[in-house]
């Protein structure tokens, strides 16, 4: 970068103090050079004031708005496969369960199936028991009705992300 | 500070109000694309970054602080939505550069006469020579009239930063006008008859 005369000046009048002005002046008197350097700065100051504010197409908020919409879309979309997602491991690991059961004695495939809520039924009870530890001596119960609360909560938001999921769809003209 | 009528849009929005935030980018639409369209230079870049700053805006307006100046801080989430663009935009062209060899094209704005251009487009190819926060600075300087202070908070640079951007800037600009002037000025001599 080449130096200036007017390297030594802010360039805009606005940084300067009443002293400085009346400093740059005499300057400017003596300096052709710096009188050509800062009409040209001032020609560029001009154009930017003077070239106006770039404003959007019209219509901008309602684009913004079928955003905002798409977004949320999407959001519960990922929501409900992610539900989904986890009700189907659920019920794999409930079926590799009783799979492996059968496998031993095909044809008690009744009791294994019996067997296997029995054995989700201990795993609720433990938790519930684990529950009841962690609340220091609170009674078993209190742990059993936090966890069936939790459970229903689940099962509420899960009915309910089903339920969008399937309203959503036919909305869509997917389903 | 904030005006009224703006407060009362901003708590509602805040409190779930999406007709209130629709007020908001209707209100401030004009100077966040103006300063994404000069800090990107297209109006469809411009565009995406602007409905994304207010994306962004409604998702984090309960962080807004109300004693700042609710202008200052969308511009200062529009100028960072810029900067994330602008460094998406160059690793595609790094891309697309190993790609195809473009040494041998010509670009659109080569191709037209300086004289044919508008005085808005070579402002804006003025602008496009300095760096990403050269150009916010001038922009926010020029255009927002912002003082040092403010446009250090929104661009987070210091006060002095600030200062230095600008001289930098400035004499910047001045090569590339001085520069054009004299190419207008020879292409004129070149097509005037002899």
């Amino acid at each position: 970068m080449k130096s200036r005369q007017l390297d030594h000046w802010p360039m805009d009048e606005r940084d300067l103090s009443a002293a400085e002005i009346e400093r740059l002046e005499r300057e400017l008197e003596k300096s052709p050079e710096l009188q050509k350097e800062l009409s040209a700065w001032q020609a560029i100051e001009a154009s930017f004031r003077e070239s106006p504010m770039v404003g959007p197409e019209p219509g901008f908020t309602h684009r913004w708005q079928a955003r905002l919409a798409t977004r949320r879309e999407r959001r519960s979309q990922r929501q409900v496969n992610l539900l989904l997602g986890l009700l189907m491991m659920g019920a794999f690991s409930a079926l590799l369960l009783i799979g492996l059961d059968t496998l031993a004695s095909p044809a008690q495939l009744g009791s294994a199936v019996i067997e296997s809520v029995l054995r989700i039924g201990k795993l609720i009870g433990s938790g519930a028991r684990y529950l009841a530890i962690l609340g220091d001596g609170w009674p078993a119960f209190i742990g059993a009705l936090a966890l069936s609360a939790a459970l229903a909560w689940v099962s509420v938001l899960w009915i309910a992300a089903m339920y969008r999921y399937a309203f959503g769809q036919i909305q869509n003209g997917v389903g | 500070m904030v005006r009224d009528d703006d407060k009362a849009l901003i708590t509602a929005a805040a409190e779930g109000d999406d007709d209130a935030f629709s007020e908001i980018v209707e209100r401030y639409q004009k100077p966040v694309y103006n300063l994404c369209y000069r800090l990107l230079g297209n109006h469809g870049d411009a565009e995406d970054a602007s409905q994304e700053a207010f994306m962004k805006a409604y998702k984090g307006l309960k962080k807004y602080d109300p004693q700042r100046p609710f202008i200052s801080w969308m511009l200062a989430i529009a100028y960072n939505q810029c900067i994330d663009q602008l460094r998406r935009r160059r690793i595609t062209w790094v891309g697309l550069e190993a790609l195809f060899d473009r040494s041998d094209q010509q670009s659109p704005s080569a191709e037209t006469t300086m004289d044919a251009r508008g005085e808005s487009e070579r402002v804006q190819e003025a602008l496009s020579a300095l760096s990403t926060k050269d150009r916010a600075a001038v922009v926010l300087r020029y255009w927002y009239d912002y003082s040092y202070d403010e446009i250090a908070e929104m661009l987070s640079l210091t006060n002095s930063a600030v200062k230095s951007r600008l001289h930098r800037a400035r004499r910047e600009l001045l090569d590339v006008w001085t520069a054009e002037q004299l190419a207008l000025g020879e292409g004129q001599n070149e097509v005037s008859p002899a």
